[in-house]
């Protein structure tokens, strides 16, 4: 943590090498989340860009109070949710399939799955209500707390772990099913 | 069906890592991004760093403190590795992000001090002699209380004052960020400073003395200096939550005499786009000889004249009661006091274009009839005009002037 704060630092001061270790520390982590949010990797890469890019601009007034990684998978869980809902009401204005938007995996996440098990969770992933699947990628690949699923999705800590573990459930009955 | 801990780690699988190109794509579009926030910065007026040494007594034992920390910086060479010493550094210029205020005393061998504040706006310092100054950004003024004639100044600082100066708080942090950043040998240790258990950072040789040794006691829990020496001299530095409220809290005696030479909103205004021209034009081109020593000092009043209506000009008139000089080499340096007219230019981003000066002996507005060493009347009255003639437009639309012509107004 203290590292990150001294890369921030220096990163501050104009060192544009101390963002590239920011970067390569944390991007793989965050692709990861995003992907696993959103079902897609362009647009994984998109947010994770577009949150890098909010990062660098404000830098200079951003004032880090805990973690740098909390705060940046917070980023990315924020900006995917718009990114979905965005992409739902593009969607809905076209095609009037807002359900299908919402469950469909419009492209299968090119994960690094080697076994066709993984490849058939992440298809059942795709599947979970958005909240469930929020809370399982924030839980299980942003490793947070349900405090801190609860607080930054503004629901009480009892929700969270409830959408968490419903999540699971679904998860294994779809699979169970297939 | 499988357990729920193989179905945790299944998912902890998922794991999607882009290959070489992506990162490079991702890298490149993030750091165009950082260019172009960077150029819109630029387009704003950038903060000038400490350029203009004070003169006071005061002044110079703060420049002193501010050297030790100077010096401090600029032994060490930031190898790219972070270290437990530069870890520790850092927590302590991180840690000076957080105080509101920082009071610092300042010794040197003959215990000559002078005791300071500065944070949230606010800059003062007192000296033994009883003199004070107490600058504020909000409002913009500057006051300072001269014991010797028992009276209190207040001025307009314009952008003379924070623009150009830094507190001892935001030189220390300046400093620090660049000893982080360039460091090479420093060590830290447990200790003891009144009783109390401290780490203690010392930094060995400098780039002047490579034997030297400066030593920083700081707080173990708050990491924040409290006190710091080098060579002979000492400064002892706290970080109370409050600040004295006016000059007369750092000891100025109410009974003092207060003259006010805060100008109205509307010269300060003219003022202020002048001294952003200046600025602006200082980054292209050295014009510092001109716009240098004859700058507005602050102090003076539009008022309606021939030729600055002739010309679409507006002309600001400033009264000065003459002053002695000295410079090393030099004899002493008479001004008479003298009346001054600048004609400032709307069209040309507000610099000026002509300046009168009359000198005058003797002159109605002076305070002091019997300020100068010799009679006043031994002098003649003179009368200058600088003209700028030709102009000339950077790059980026900011005009310059090409040719200067200065000659007898008499003439």
């Amino acid at each position: 943590m203290l590292e990150d704060r001294l890369l921030l630092w220096r990163f501050k001061r104009g060192n544009r090498e101390a963002f590239r270790l920011i970067y390569e520390k944390y991007a793989d982590a965050l692709l990861t989340l995003a992907a696993n949010l959103l079902n897609d990797k362009a647009d994984a890469e998109d947010v994770v860009q577009d949150v890098f890019i909010s990062f660098v601009q404000s830098v200079q007034k951003f004032h880090l109070r805990g973690s740098l990684k909390g705060y940046l998978t917070t980023c990315v869980a924020n900006r995917s949710r718009d990114y979905l809902r965005k992409n739902m009401r593009r969607q809905a204005l076209t095609v009037n399939r807002l359900q299908q938007a919402t469950t469909t995996v419009k492209n299968p996440v090119q994960l690094v799955i080697c076994s066709e098990q993984l490849q058939k969770l992440s298809r059942a992933m795709a599947e979970l209500p958005y909240e469930q699947r929020e809370a399982i990628v924030l839980r299980l690949h942003g490793e947070m707390r349900f405090k801190t699923i609860a607080k930054l999705k503004n629901i009480s800590i009892k929700t969270a772990q409830s959408r968490y573990r419903y999540g699971l459930d679904k998860l294994r009955s779809i699979r169970k099913a297939r | 069906m499988r357990p729920a801990e193989d179905i945790d780690e299944l998912i902890k699988k998922l794991r999607y890592k882009a290959n070489v190109e992506t990162h490079d794509r991702v890298l490149g579009n993030v750091m165009r991004a950082l260019d172009e926030s960077e150029k819109q910065k630029t387009g704003a007026a950038a903060p000038d760093i400490w350029r203009t040494i004070m003169k006071s007594p005061i002044t110079k034992i703060a420049a002193a403190a501010v050297i030790i920390i100077a010096v401090m910086i600029g032994l060490h060479r930031f190898t790219g590795s972070i270290d437990g010493a530069t870890v520790a550094l850092a927590e302590v210029r991180q840690a000076l992000d957080e105080v509101k205020y920082m009071h610092s005393e300042s010794y040197d061998e003959e215990q000559h001090f002078q005791i300071s504040w500065s944070g949230s706006g606010i800059y003062c310092h007192k000296a033994v002699d009883g003199s004070c100054v107490y600058v504020t950004s909000d409002p913009d003024r500057k006051v300072e209380y001269a014991p010797k004639t028992k009276v209190i100044t207040i001025s307009w600082p314009g952008d003379g004052y924070w623009g150009a100066h830094e507190t001892p708080l935001q030189t220390i942090k300046r400093r620090l960020d660049h000893h982080v950043e360039y460091s090479k040998r420093i060590e830290t240790n447990r200790g003891e400073l009144n009783g109390q258990e401290v780490d203690v950072v010392k930094i060995y040789g400098t780039r002047e003395d490579a034997n030297e040794i400066i030593t920083m006691w700081c707080d173990p829990l708050s990491h924040l200096p409290l006190k710091l020496h080098r060579r002979d001299i000492t400064i002892a530095y706290s970080y109370p939550e409050e600040a004295p409220a006016d000059i007369y809290e750092l000891g100025a005696p109410r009974s003092a005499i207060v003259i006010s030479t805060v100008p109205s909103e509307e010269v300060q205004k003219l003022l202020n786009k002048f001294f952003r021209w200046r600025k602006s034009a200082l980054k292209h081109k050295n014009i510092e000889n001109m716009f240098g020593f004859l700058t507005p000092a602050r102090i003076g009043q539009i008022i309606e004249h021939e030729y600055a209506q002739q010309h679409g000009l507006i002309c600001l008139e400033e009264f000065h009661q003459g002053e002695l000089r000295t410079q090393p080499g030099l004899p002493l340096i008479k001004s008479l006091p003298s009346r001054r007219l600048y004609f400032f230019d709307p069209k040309k981003d507000y610099m000026w274009v002509r300046m009168e000066n009359y000198e005058v002996p003797e002159a109605s507005w002076q305070i002091n009839k019997n300020w100068l060493p010799e009679d006043q009347r031994n002098f003649k009255p003179r009368h200058t005009i600088i003209d700028i003639l030709e102009f000339e437009r950077g790059k980026e639309g900011v005009w310059f002037p090409v040719k200067v012509k200065e000659y007898d107004g008499e003439k």
